[in-house]
């Protein structure tokens, strides 16, 4: 018997249909919102970290949508990975040749692409975007750098949780709000004798970015005013808390130090662990294993903080970085940001849409999940950014996290360690 | 009779250490197959039987999706064939370039005939981390960034050292009298290379070209780096881009790392006939 | 075969009769007659060399120059300035650095020594005569060599997985293990693992350039040996090491360049982690490159890297002898 009978792109159409399936239609072939000021033609290039199959299916749809409105113009689009797609960009930006017209931005590199001159001011075309009513100013604010804005939104993460709604119930337990709660349930749903944890913490590559929330949940700063304001004391006791969840409670899977997402996440699909943080993104695999009724598992927003609630939503963004066909990369750039566009891609890939309009649209207000999706995003929050963020993060708070965890640095120690790095990577001088 | 039983006991030796030897090679063969026997279960089963509890050696569900869904990407096929045209140049330009240099190496001796070996390979030293860059832009000046020939020279240039060193190695081997012989019978230095040494070291000259082969189409950071549109793009690449963000898709890696054994199986195939004819040649040599 | 038709007993190269007159002069008698010119020798090298110049010599030394500058991508406003030796004197006074360093030589002799090792094994085993199989084996036992890197990691990954992997599954069942072991999350075992997933990529290189080496050694050699009465060890001490020794040297540094530059495996595996239990500095270069973009010091890395390396390979021609005229 095979365990699953619903495919992950069956699912996608099933909730993305779920309300109006006339709207499918509509999307096919839109009409341009707003005669195009200039003449869009030419050749444009775009580079994207797309990869999955339903990925590529909605960047394919979009490229069609576009032709539909700008027949004159061809869109060759080049899949850069995740985890190279830095290494390219700098080569291309200093290499001085082969850099694309327009590009993805992820949120996080925002600063780093600006810093190296890689991507354009866009700030005065926004002014007269007719689109920009339908974007809150704090979409804005991980694409701005010293006031200018670099990114026009497309998709976006929002961050939450996932929990095993059936072992909670089993063990009598409510959904946890707070830090406190987490931790309670986490060590009373572990039970090791069934291969049981209660948090599938991730502590490998990417668990950095957790580490910072918590940081932050514990009422500690990253950065003021362009300089580094760790506060040791809070850190300490943030980086206490979380690791303690396995030096202490042995609430987590031995194999922490190792897991990143892909472990995590077959952790949680195969009933390893009881609760998961990670954001949007994962919602359509997640669904594929353990289904969608609402029985074995339910998202959740992240508990909150002695200090505050950190659940930071990451905008994906589309930027220009060569201005010879300039136009064109903003009818592009636009065309991601818009309605129909957006509800596609969610409809081929489960990624929440950013534009408020689409945010209104039944689809997404008759599914459970979404709507958390939008709650969670009420009271978002946005990393903080810098220069050298993301270096910081992976080359100094991963690392010393996983020590943490090891037992091979107390917890006052590794702040003292982020506290360190910091102020390297400030400078520019982090190795 | 003291000469018999040395006899027998050679005769049980051999016997001996014929048994071991396949003993070691049975080994060593479960140790090199078995992963690649899982990586072709992994192939043809459906990802939820891979990512279960319940471990599943023989296939429950077998299915060729991976493969489908692999053949229908887009560019798969293009990428197949660039990497099959990037490697045989590389193979061929390495093999002729650095033919030429070792057997300058190998034969002659030379005023800093030492240094220059030691040079070719102090130079492969250097982590291509760091070249990436001033490589980027010297195949921009010279208008071979983002094509299939740069890719193809930049590997001769960092597997030419390694071959280099390889082929002097062989070459060394084939005895200098033979060469001598061929030129007094009115050989040129050129026409003995070519007629005498070559197909002498034949074997080591098969088993550098499959270094060099694997090297190239196995090579991923130059291969992403140094190009820049799907057309230019290897096979490596489309492997390394099925890693999604937020899934692996087990399966499709299996199917991908399958299917990439089958060129260089091929090429083996007729490399290992070069092989077979150089021992040939040694054997009615002997 | 020509050489068959040799004689046996031919002169040495000093005798050369100048024959070669009354020839049409196309390009090939052209090279021919150029290939018996002095200059032969370092016209076989141009080609060679300029490919080298043209390609590695430049980049080489921008990577000397950048490392004694102090340069970050990300401030590009504030250019270069040069600053000694300071990237090298931070490097040498950070701790980590040092932790860096010991992963790194453990990851590289331990890689190098046991592949070496049984890669010798294998190719002594496969040097058999009349083996059978042998053919066939031969082309098995390199597999995982030709398996892309990518696939290579991920499939590992997947056998040594603490809740997928088949490899802990058989443990358990077989009674080695009572559950299932996390061998990259521990940092006792995860550098021990991914040397076993380099030995099984790496092994196969050993076993096909020791092969081809063994088999170009004259079988004259061992049938001389035997009528004298010489025992196995004996003329595998006696011929088939010293006859062999420039295939291993050769085999060994490339092997140990290999070693040094390439994180590809550690990438896929364990990204260095847990800690630093497995972060080598070809990672550490990568990184600080780009991640940090701080290029000054990750020239200096490599440079780093650079000097170990030469220092290596000096010490190891000099001490095999495989430089010295025979």
């Amino acid at each position: 018997m095979r365990k699953i009978a619903i495919t992950r792109r069956q699912f996608i159409k099933g909730t993305a249909l779920a309300g109006a399936s006339a709207a499918l239609a509509a999307c096919a072939t839109p009409a341009p919102t707003a005669a195009p000021a200039k003449k869009v033609s030419g050749k444009l290039t775009y580079w994207h970290h797309y990869t999955s199959e339903s990925e590529m299916a909605g960047l394919a749809e979009g490229e069609k949508m576009f032709k539909a409105k700008y027949p004159e113009a061809t869109v060759e689009s080049l899949t850069v990975p995740n985890a190279d797609f830095m290494a390219k960009f700098t080569l291309a930006v200093q290499g001085g040749s082969g850099k694309p017209d327009t590009t993805m931005i992820s949120a996080d590199r925002v600063p780093d692409m600006v810093g190296m001159g890689g991507i354009q001011d866009l700030t005065e075309r926004l002014k007269s975007w007719d689109q920009r009513k339908n974007y809150p100013d704090k979409y804005f604010d991980a694409a701005t750098v010293n006031g200018k804005i670099y990114g026009v939104p497309s998709f976006m993460f929002v961050d939450w949780m996932y929990y095993r709604k059936d072992w909670f119930d089993e063990k009598g337990l409510k959904a946890p709000t707070t830090f406190d709660e987490m931790f309670d349930a986490a060590v009373k749903l572990t039970d090791p004798a069934k291969g049981r944890f209660g948090f599938g913490m991730r502590g490998g590559a990417g668990g950095q970015g957790m580490v910072v929330q918590v940081i932050r949940a514990f009422g500690s700063p990253i950065v003021k005013d362009g300089k580094a304001a760790l506060d040791i004391a809070k850190t300490t006791e943030a980086l206490k808390w979380y690791t303690e969840l396995h030096t202490k409670a042995k609430a987590v899977p031995p194999s922490v130090t190792n897991d990143s997402f892909r472990q995590i996440l077959e952790a949680f699909q195969t009933g390893k662990t009881g609760m998961l943080w990670h954001h949007t993104g994962s919602l359509a695999d997640v669904v594929q294993f353990l289904g969608k009724d609402g029985t074995k598992f339910l998202s959740l927003p992240r508990p909150k903080g002695p200090a505050a609630q950190i659940a930071d939503w990451s905008p994906s963004y589309n930027g220009i970085v060569d201005k010879k066909n300039e136009d064109a990369g903003w009818a592009w750039l636009t065309h991601w940001a818009d309605k129909d566009t957006q509800i596609m891609l969610m409809e081929k890939t489960g990624y929440v849409p950013s534009n408020q309009e689409a945010a209104k649209d039944e689809r997404i207000t008759k599914n459970p999940y979404y709507t958390a999706a939008f709650k969670a995003l009420e009271s978002g929050t946005i990393a903080p950014q810098f220069p050298g963020q993301p270096g910081w993060q992976s080359s100094v708070v991963l690392p010393t996290f996983q020590r943490i965890l090891l037992g091979e640095l107390t917890p006052a120690a590794g702040a003292t360690a982020l506290a360190k790095g910091l102020e390297d990577a400030i400078a520019g001088k982090l190795k | 009779m003291a000469f018999q039983n040395f006899r027998n006991s050679q005769k049980a030796m051999r016997r001996l250490y014929d048994a071991i030897a396949y003993v070691i090679v049975a080994c060593m063969l479960v140790f090199a197959l078995g992963p690649l026997v899982w990586t072709a279960l992994t192939s043809i089963k459906p990802e939820s039987d891979i990512v279960t509890n319940e471990m599943q050696y023989i296939p429950a569900h077998p299915t060729a999706e991976h493969y489908i869904k692999l053949w229908n990407r887009s560019g798969v096929t293009t990428m197949f064939r660039n990497s099959a045209f990037t490697t045989t140049l590389t193979v061929v330009l390495c093999l002729l370039v650095g033919t030429f240099a070792a057997y300058s190496i190998s034969r002659y001796r030379f005023r800093g005939r030492g240094g220059i070996l030691t040079f070719y390979l102090t130079i492969r030293m250097f982590p291509a981390v760091l070249m990436l860059l001033p490589l980027y832009i010297m195949l921009r000046n010279i208008g071979l960034l983002d094509s299939l020939l740069g890719l193809a020279l930049t590997y001769t240039t960092f597997s030419m050292p390694v071959s280099l060193l390889m082929l002097k190695g062989f070459f060394d081997a084939v005895p200098a009298d033979l060469e001598d012989a061929a030129r007094i019978d009115g050989c040129t230095r050129l026409g003995a290379l070519f007629r005498v040494v070559m197909p002498l070291a034949r074997s080591g000259i098969a088993a550098t070209a499959v270094l060099i082969a694997v090297g190239a189409w196995n090579e991923f950071l130059f291969a992403l780096m140094l190009t820049n549109s799907e057309s230019s793009r290897t096979w490596p690449v489309v492997l390394q881009l099925m890693v999604g963000e937020f899934q692996l898709p087990w399966g499709l890696i299996a199917a991908g790392g399958m299917i990439s054994i089958v060129p260089i199986i091929i090429f083996f195939a007729f490399a290992q006939k070069a092989l077979v004819r150089g021992l040939m040649v040694g054997a009615v040599k002997g | 075969m020509l050489q068959n038709a040799l004689p046996p007993d031919s002169q040495s190269s000093q005798t050369l009769p100048a024959v070669r007159k009354g020839r049409s002069l196309n390009p090939l008698t052209w090279l021919g007659e150029l290939s018996e010119s002095r200059y032969w020798a370092y016209l076989l090298l141009l080609p060679s060399l300029l490919l080298v110049v043209a390609v590695i010599v430049y980049p080489v030394f921008y990577g000397v120059y950048l490392s004694f500058q102090q340069f970050n991508l990300l401030r590009a406003g504030l250019g270069m300035k040069f600053v000694g030796l300071q990237q090298y004197t931070e490097l040498f006074a950070d701790d980590d650095f040092w932790v860096i360093i010991k992963n790194t030589f453990v990851w590289v002799f331990g890689g190098a020594f046991s592949q070496f090792f049984l890669g010798l094994v294998v190719a002594l085993a496969l040097n058999r005569k009349n083996l059978k199989g042998g053919p066939l084996a031969r082309v098995l036992l390199l597999l995982p060599w030709v398996i892309p890197s990518v696939v290579a990691g991920h499939m590992w990954a997947l056998l040594l997985d603490s809740r997928l992997g088949v490899i802990n599954d058989i443990l358990v069942k077989l009674g080695i293990l009572t559950s299932y072991r996390a061998w990259f999350a521990d940092p006792a075992t995860a550098m021990p693992a991914v040397l076993l997933v380099d030995m099984w990529r790496g092994t196969p290189f050993f076993t096909l350039l020791l092969y081809a080496g063994l088999q170009s050694i004259p079988e004259e050699l061992y049938e001389a040996a035997e009528v004298d009465g010489a025992s196995g060890w004996a003329k595998f001490r006696a011929i088939t090491i010293p006859m062999l020794t420039p295939v291993i040297v050769a085999a060994v540094i490339l092997r140990v360049i290999g070693l040094v530059n390439s994180p590809d495996l550690m990438i896929v595996l364990t990204n260095g982690g847990p800690g630093l239990a497995t972060f080598t500095l070809s990672l550490y270069a990568f990184q600080i490159a780009y991640e940090n973009f701080n290029f000054g010091a990750a020239a200096a890395v490599s440079v780093i890297m650079l000097l170990i390396l030469m220092v290596f390979t000096t010490l190891y021609l000099k001490f095999s002898g495989v430089t010295k005229n025979t």
